[in-house]
């Protein structure tokens, strides 16, 4: 496969939260706002590019039996140097989200990118895809707060993670008196996922059957 | 700061022998074909996905 | 030592903050190994003694190795791999010694390993800061709500294999319409403590 569809893999056909069902706990657990979504996505893309190109630099050196362990301590390493930058410069961000940054280092995203994709291409390939598949995860999880957000606060705003005084917008587009405020729970978590990964799977199939029906003609 | 780099190595060099041992260990005689009732998952990170088969080269 | 506090607690992390439904933790196993309800017990048992095990062997390394020596930073590498190192004895000693054991649980070991629950709770008995007997109730009540939980999806999902369900919702996303229809009637005990 070209870079191009290496790289774009990610987003709809192999898109990691809806099509491969990797990377749930985290999903469901912190889509409550947008913020939190945007944050953890910045910190897995981190993560994933960083490990894939670690894991695609010594992927000669090292012995094949034993190359899991070699990669979880990388990527435990990576998360943990993470973690310790988000409890510095942005602790708003790290009392959102809590026990759920050093929960990437069992996100089976990462792990399964390492061993799939970048432990068996080359440096610059690995870090685009790490990229592609972090901005999948990313936009999948944004899509997701967004959802959430609106449907249970009626309010869209972000703020800045580095200040949280700083709103750097606020948008109220359900009126307070039609809120749903069942979203910011968890039965609004599955719901919105499975109807979310639903939609994927219909395109997928309708896409499949154009597929077949014209190679029937 | 040696101890904590020291401690590390030492752990992971723990997990390393460990996980090379156990799947040098054969598995017991009926439970060959256990592991294919497990399919369609994606989850590199459990054991039981074959890419942790060990095979030679890579 | 208070034991009621020690049963509020337990109830409390089985029932009413319980571990796949509330906290969202473990949700791939709880999605691939619940088609059979066989296979479900199974894998709440492997669970149940890894976390226990787990649990015991971090807060101890925690508390007399990394506190001491000023290595509190070192958690998080430290437990994830003295859990897999664990796991992995683990398994060696029950393929080695009962071939009978490893059938009923030994297949599902290897998924705990990298699984969210088992490093929530190691973490969480440090961040709590629970004492000893705390420790325990809790490292028992998460995995035993784990399973429970896990056990009724199983039946329901055996139940939905069966049924006309719409094309693109078959398999996972029904799976988990079906999840989100158990936190909302386990939301309904919260009153209970």
């Amino acid at each position: 496969m070209n870079r191009k569809e290496n790289f774009t893999a990610g987003f709809i056909r192999e898109n990691p939260v809806f099509g491969l069902y990797l990377g749930l706990c985290s999903t469901l657990a912190i889509t409550t706002t947008l913020n939190n979504a945007i944050g953890m996505g910045v910190a897995v893309i981190l993560v994933l590019v960083m490990s894939n190109v670690i894991i695609s630099c010594i992927r000669k050196i090292t012995p094949s039996e034993i190359r899991i362990p070699v990669y979880i301590v990388i990527i435990a390493t990576l998360v943990k140097i993470i973690q310790m930058l988000i409890k510095a410069y942005a602790p708003a961000l790290d009392s959102a989200l809590g026990v759920f940054i050093p929960l990437i280092v069992v996100n089976c995203i990462i792990l399964g990118r390492a061993e799939a994709f970048a432990s068996k291409n080359s440096i610059f390939d690995s870090a685009l895809d790490g990229l592609g598949m972090g901005i999948g995860y990313t936009c999948s999880i944004i899509v997701m707060s967004i959802i959430r957000q609106v449907l249970a606060t009626g309010i869209l705003s972000f703020e800045n993670p580095f200040n949280v005084e700083q709103v750097l917008f606020q948008v109220q587009i359900i009126p307070e008196d039609y809120i749903i405020s069942m979203f910011s729970q968890p039965i609004g978590a599955f719901i919105t996922f499975a109807m979310l990964a639903g939609i994927l799977a219909a395109c997928k199939n309708a896409k499949a059957a154009k597929a077949q029906a014209k190679e029937g003609n | 700061m040696i101890l904590a780099v020291l401690f590390f190595v030492a752990l992971a060099l723990i997990y390393a022998t460990l996980y090379y041992f156990n799947h040098q260990t054969p598995l017991p005689k009926d439970c060959e074909n256990i592991k294919a009732e497990c399919h369609g998952c994606h989850d590199t990170g459990c054991g039981n996905h074959p890419s942790h088969d060990i095979k030679k080269g890579s | 030592m208070d034991l009621s506090n020690l049963f509020v607690m337990f109830i409390t992390f089985t029932l009413i903050n319980n571990v796949v439904l509330n906290q969202f933790l473990g949700i791939c196993p709880f999605m691939g190994v619940s088609k059979k309800s066989s296979s479900a017990l199974g894998m709440g048992a492997a669970v149940t003694f890894v976390i226990v095990a787990a649990s015991l062997v971090t807060y101890g390394l925690y508390y007399w190795v990394l506190e001491p020596a000023d290595l509190e930073y070192m958690d998080l590498i430290t437990f994830i791999l003295v859990i897999a190192s664990l796991v992995q004895l683990v398994e060696m000693i029950i393929k080695k010694t009962s071939p009978g054991l490893y059938k009923a649980l030994g297949v599902y070991l290897p998924l705990i390993t990298t699984n969210c629950v088992v490093l929530n709770v190691t973490l969480n008995n440090i961040t709590e800061g629970y004492n000893f007997a705390e420790m325990l109730t809790y490292s028992i009540a998460i995995p035993v709500g784990f399973t429970l939980v896990l056990y009724i999806f199983s039946t329901i999902r055996e139940r939905l294999e069966l049924s006309n369900v719409p094309q693109a919702f078959k398999g996972n996303p029904i799976a988990l319409i079906v999840a989100g229809m158990m936190a909302l009637a386990f939301s309904g005990l919260a009153g209970l403590v």
